[in-house]
């Protein structure tokens, strides 16, 4: 099946080659022109994809599309909310893979791309490809809220994806009284990074509690429990910061009324001082509607290589894919998951088999204090029948308590993967 | 590329191709007995980890044997 695979891949791949003069034996490689790879996303899936494809080969020709000059690290930018690290800290760029590893940097915004024709289109150009890779994240949907939907205007920040709007909430923060109510809404999931909101929450009452004691959060989640460590967060809430952190699940946000500044609910309205609104997410539209079932928010793909079910030519990674159970829109899956996309294309490339036994796994840490840290953490395999991930069940597990050398640790896998994807 | 790097990749994201790593253990420079044994007391928790345990436990002792050759094995 997986020959069948193979060839599907070859033959669509090898189209715009001269198929007569390669057979299935010859590495693309040793052929007159390499196939050109561009990846969409200078994230933790895309950085990471073009890399390990140079890597891996460097005779491929790898094209990087990002829309940024920097890239500003999600994981860890909590921190900034505590105020034990700056944005300078979680800030990269895509100068290591651009001379060490030959890839190709254009930072331009991608409007849509021609499946038919493999040619991606920004507003002032084209450029072709053979392979696609797509690892976008995701884009936020104010669709469901009717305040949001007529006005962007009054959008809340959500600081969601790290950057300006990360310090302009912690602005908001500083600039609050003691005494003030800081809300957080969280959306529906699947969204991305599964404890970051609640972390979040942990973050902002450790500077309120050195510096507005007074003040209170709300967390007003939509889902009916707290996504991820939930014994442990609502245990470190109530150790650390005792009677600040007020938790109401199944709170989806209805509207927003700018005239009073209040939240509604089904059956309340509430007010705040400050309000982080983390807004409803989906794989975003250029890529959504080549690679989505009609209706849905994320593209579907084969697990054994992130290939498209839509398109051969096409991978896509990381948050914007429906994902397997129990596997988190996280950086470090990202990053696993690019790992087994780009043995898919190298070896493919190379005339070889996709691996049919793919393993990634997580590991994602959350600062419960300015120093003390959780983890969750699973390991998952291909299962051929289901064709998904499924979760080694003897791998999931969460930390027994908070810990400083767990602290030291989430420091250390930050150092390593940013080095994974950019060093 | 081969069925030894996809496995041993997934450690890169924490360990890194060459093992080098900072603030968590390093695997660089280190035996095939000592990593064979540290992997296998984790997977069998005879040895105290905050997360090794959980990872150690998702491959099979020739998956461990592979990834530890793997790191033994690499060269610049």
């Amino acid at each position: 099946m997986r020959n069948d695979y193979r060839r599907r891949f070859l033959k669509n791949t090898l189209g715009i080659f001269a198929l007569g003069s390669v057979s299935f034996n010859a590495p693309f490689v040793h052929a007159k022109s390499s196939p050109k790879v561009v990846v969409i996303g200078g994230g933790f899936g895309g950085a990471t994809v073009s890399k390990y494809i140079k890597m891996w080969n460097p005779n491929i020709d790898v094209t990087l599309v990002e829309r940024n000059t920097n890239y500003v690290s999600c994981p860890i930018s909590n921190r900034i909310f505590s105020g034990k690290v700056d944005l300078n800290y979680l800030t990269h760029n895509y100068e290591t893979l651009s001379k060490k590893y030959s890839i190709k940097i254009i930072n331009d915004t991608v409007n849509s791309i021609s499946p038919k024709n493999k040619k991606i289109i920004f507003n002032h150009k084209s450029i072709d490809y053979d392979i696609l890779v797509v690892s976008p994240g995701v884009e936020f949907n104010y669709d469901n809220i009717p305040e949001f939907k007529k006005n962007k205007e009054s959008v809340p920040l959500h600081a969601w994806k790290a950057g300006k709007q990360t310090i302009d909430l912690k602005k908001q923060l500083i600039d609050m009284k003691d005494g003030g109510v800081f809300s957080i809404i969280i959306p529906q999931a699947p969204y991305r990074c599964p404890p970051g909101p609640y972390e979040r929450a942990c973050q902002v009452a450790h500077y309120l509690k050195n510096n507005k004691p007074k003040s209170k959060i709300i967390i007003y989640d939509a889902n009916e429990k707290i996504q991820s460590k939930g014994t442990l967060f609502k245990k470190y809430w109530s150790d650390l910061y005792p009677g600040m952190i007020d938790y109401y699940p199944m709170m989806p946000l209805r509207d927003f009324n700018p005239s009073t500044n209040s939240l509604i609910f089904d059956f309340d309205e509430m007010t705040h001082d400050v309000v982080n609104y983390i807004p409803d997410q989906r794989a975003p539209k250029f890529i959504r509607e080549i690679a989505a079932k009609a209706e849905s928010n994320w593209c579907e793909i084969d697990f054994r290589s992130y290939q498209s079910i839509y398109d051969d030519n096409i991978y896509i990674l990381g948050d914007s894919i429906l994902p397997s159970p129990k596997m988190p829109k996280s950086g470090h899956m990202a990053n696993s998951q690019a790992k087994v996309c780009a043995s898919a294309i190298v070896r493919n490339l190379s005339g070889k088999d996709t691996n049919q036994n793919p393993i990634v796994n997580n590991t994602c840490y959350s600062f419960v204090s300015d120093d003390e840290v959780i983890h969750v953490a699973a390991v998952y395999k291909y299962n051929e029948e289901k064709k998904l991930m499924e979760v080694i069940p003897e791998t999931t597990g969460v930390s027994g308590k908070a810990s400083k050398i767990e602290g030291i640790y989430a420091a250390g896998w930050a150092k390593g993967i940013w080095y994974d994807m950019f060093g | 590329m081969g069925d030894q790097t996809d496995l041993a990749a997934t450690c890169f994201s924490c360990h890194a191709p060459d093992g080098s790593a900072t603030n968590i253990p390093s695997l660089k420079d280190k035996s095939f007995d000592y990593l064979y044994n540290r992997m296998m007391d984790f997977k069998m928790k005879k040895a105290n980890s905050t997360i090794m345990y959980q990872h150690a436990s998702g491959y099979t002792d020739s998956q461990i044997k592979e990834i530890v050759n793997f790191y033994i094995n690499y060269e610049k």
